[in-house]
């Protein structure tokens, strides 16, 4: 009877120790999808004006200004509509984007104002460069966590912030160019304040970095972003200005009729 | 006559600069761009000695008002003057004088000069009758010229039920095609420059044009859906052959013109294994010879065309397509042109279309490769392109043009002396 009270005081001495450190250890799954949330489907809309400087590892310039219109749908589906103002070579391109939750590829349209033609393209390369710059078409839309697998690697600072570090592994690696990524996230707001991805060698090949960022509207939203490309040496700027949610745009926009002739109601061309 | 469409272009174009007096559109601003652009030749001359065959600078300036109810004026005026000493003329196109009003919620009324296309395929053109710059294309002009704008009336209904297209052109205008002035033509059995074609023909035109009355004009329908995320769509044409494909003679000699043709086709296009795929379909019925015996009227045509296109990896694209041409009523002239000898009027034809586009620096390169051939008889083309975004402003092309056929009267026959290489320079501002 004496060794059964002692195995039991033993055994709650034990769960005392062990409960409290498990719960502080964040669930990796759950930090991806929070962090997915805050950076990409805060608000029901949003409108943004991004203003892009990109410099080669010759440090030769070029920029892209682009107003960019978000709308969520239903609650795992979103559509954009992105429209250039500059460069001049650029000005009235338009992006149309429908992204699902679950859905392999997005649907993509695309407006040329230099062809003065519209059309329909592939949505499956996630991975390709948004307009030439080191952004890529997922890092605009957002990577869904379903398509990785999360470990949890412990906590440091970006920023002087403190910070969560997860690694995610891609599920599918042959739809990805890399191997695995460590994603930070800020312990407070759960914005992802880094991102570093590793190519098959191991090797740090692309980074992201959102060093500044501001409350708005109540939605913690990323004002500077910053994609690196070490592969190639160059760097992609973005600042993010005139910032409104919740502006009650209208989900007809995003449709093929607003391709040639931006919505004027949301867009300033 | 010439002189009318620059000079109603100059009207607007001061109207809407009086507009952009107005502080509250003084969002309106010229913008456009200047685009030298030199070709050579180096194959075989043939007919034409000239190997200088694109010595230009084009001057692209445009602008857009956009009006408070969602109205659109869309001006866009190309001009190409002429080289000191050149013995030709300036020129002098108005690509786009249009405007765009929002008539209802539902329904967009587009009126003016403008460049329209459709059809999912890759420049083989099914059931987009559009007229088509084969000149420019041919000479490695930017694919954006491969549009010829026209005057039109055009009605775009959006409902629930699809959304409706229609157009009205109120003249005729055909495809631009070579005419011997720098890319020699089949015409009349032989390969001729401009001045031999016109000698053939006594002086006269050697091609005839539908009237300008309106009854001779064009209208152009297409409704689309989306189901799931494939959109379907159906076509229906009536008016003339963009290309001058029906001979006739009088008694001043041999001369083509635009056969009458009625269309009616249908497309699909989505999301397939990873990429893009298109169907499109379309019969070609070319009127007023139903039995198919006048020797100078060109057969009605079934078109089908399958494409894909999809990206090997983040940077490398591929596409393919095959176009199946099956020639109906052709009775008389079969038997007038002898199939052996003249394969491009086969029965069935096959044309196949390939192309890559490879980007590097994050798409400051682009490299881009895009075949043309007939599957039965040798008759292909091939663009090879590099473009290079030098800065925001500039951005620079390098290219060459390669034919080669069997035959002279073949899709790219009167071509084959025609290899060149060609470089463009676009300063956008």
């Amino acid at each position: 009877m004496r060794k059964f009270v002692y195995a039991a005081m033993f055994l709650i001495l034990a769960m005392g120790l062990v409960y409290p450190l498990a719960a502080e250890q964040p669930d990796p799954e759950e930090l991806a999808y929070e962090s997915y949330e805050t950076a990409y489907f805060q608000g029901d809309d949003v409108r943004w004006r991004a203003s892009m400087e990109i410099v080669d590892d010759q440090d030769r310039t070029r920029s892209r200004v682009l107003t960019i219109l978000r709308k969520n749908v239903g609650e795992e589906s979103q559509k954009y509509y992105a429209y250039f103002h500059e460069p001049s070579q650029l000005e009235r391109m338009v992006f149309l984007v429908w992204t699902a939750a679950g859905m392999e590829d997005d649907d993509r349209w695309l407006y040329m104002p230099a062809t003065d033609m519209q059309q329909r393209i592939s949505g499956r390369q996630k991975r390709n460069s948004f307009a030439g710059t080191d952004f890529t078409y997922e890092d605009m839309t957002g990577r869904h966590p379903d398509q990785d697998e999360f470990e949890y690697l412990g906590t440091d600072e970006v920023d002087e912030r403190p910070v969560y570090v997860i690694k995610g592994e891609p599920r599918d690696p042959d739809l990805v160019e890399f191997s695995y990524y460590e994603m930070y996230i800020d312990q407070e707001t759960k914005l992802p304040l880094k991102g570093e991805f590793y190519d098959p060698q191991e090797e740090l090949h692309r980074t992201l970095r959102l060093p500044e960022f501001e409350e708005i509207d109540g939605y913690y939203t990323p004002t500077l972003q910053v994609a690196e490309n070490h592969s190639t040496g160059s760097k992609t700027t973005a600042e993010m200005s005139n910032i409104e949610y919740n502006l009650g745009i209208g989900e007809d926009i995003f449709a093929e009729r607003y391709l040639r002739r931006p919505p004027t109601q949301w867009i300033d061309p | 006559m010439k002189l009318i469409k620059p000079f109603v272009f100059a009207v607007v174009w001061l109207l809407a600069a009086a507009v952009s007096v107005n502080p509250a559109v003084a969002q309106l601003r010229i913008r456009g761009y200047a685009e030298p652009a030199y070709s050579v030749r180096y194959g075989d001359a043939g007919p034409i000695d000239d190997r200088n065959t694109l010595n230009e600078t084009r001057i692209m300036l445009e602008n857009q008002w956009y009006g408070g109810q969602g109205e659109v004026l869309d001006l866009r005026f190309l001009a190409k003057p002429a080289a000191a000493g050149a013995e030709v003329e300036d020129e002098f196109e108005v690509r786009q004088a249009s405007v765009l009003y929002p008539a209802t919620r539902d329904l967009d009324v587009i009126a003016g000069r403008q460049a329209i296309d459709w059809g999912p395929a890759q420049y083989e053109f099914v059931n987009d009758h559009f007229p088509k710059d084969y000149r420019s294309f041919f000479l490695g002009r930017d694919l954006e010229y491969m549009r010829a704008p026209a005057d039109a009336l055009r009605l775009r209904w959006f409902s629930d039920y699809g959304n409706l297209d229609l157009i009205a052109m109120p003249e005729f205008e055909p495809n631009r095609n070579p005419e011997g002035e720098v890319i020699p033509v089949h015409f009349d059995g032989e390969l001729l420059d401009q001045e031999e074609v016109l000698e053939k023909t006594g002086d006269k035109p050697p091609r005839r044009l539908p009237s300008s009355s309106p009854e001779d004009g064009e209208v152009h329908a297409r409704w689309s859906e989306n189901y799931g995320r494939w959109e379907v769509a159906l076509y229906g044409y009536r008016g003339f052959m963009g290309n001058p494909a029906g001979f006739n003679a009088d008694g001043t000699g041999t001369f083509v013109y635009h056969p009458e043709m009625a269309s009616g086709g249908a497309s699909l296009r989505g999301p397939f294994m990873g990429g893009i795929a298109w169907l499109e379909t379309s019969f070609d019925d070319i009127r007023h010879d139903e039995a198919g015996e006048s020797e100078g009227l060109p057969s009605d045509v079934y078109n089908l065309l399958v494409g894909y296109e999809f990206d090997h990896t983040p940077t490398v694209t591929y596409m393919f397509q095959v176009h199946w041409l099956h020639n109906y009523d052709s009775k008389g002239l079969r038997e007038d042109i002898d199939e052996e000898n003249h394969p491009y009027e086969k029965r069935n034809r096959y044309r196949l279309q390939l192309a890559t586009e490879r980007s590097y620096m994050s798409d400051r390169l682009t490299l881009r490769a895009r075949g043309f051939a007939g599957l039965q008889v040798q008759d292909w083309h091939l663009r090879l392109e590099a473009d290079y975004e030098w800065s925001d402003n500039i951005r620079v092309y390098a290219g060459s043009l390669h034919y080669d056929a069997d035959n002279e009267a073949s899709r790219f026959g009167a071509l084959q002396d025609h290899d060149a290489f060609y470089s463009r320079l676009r300063y956008s501002f």
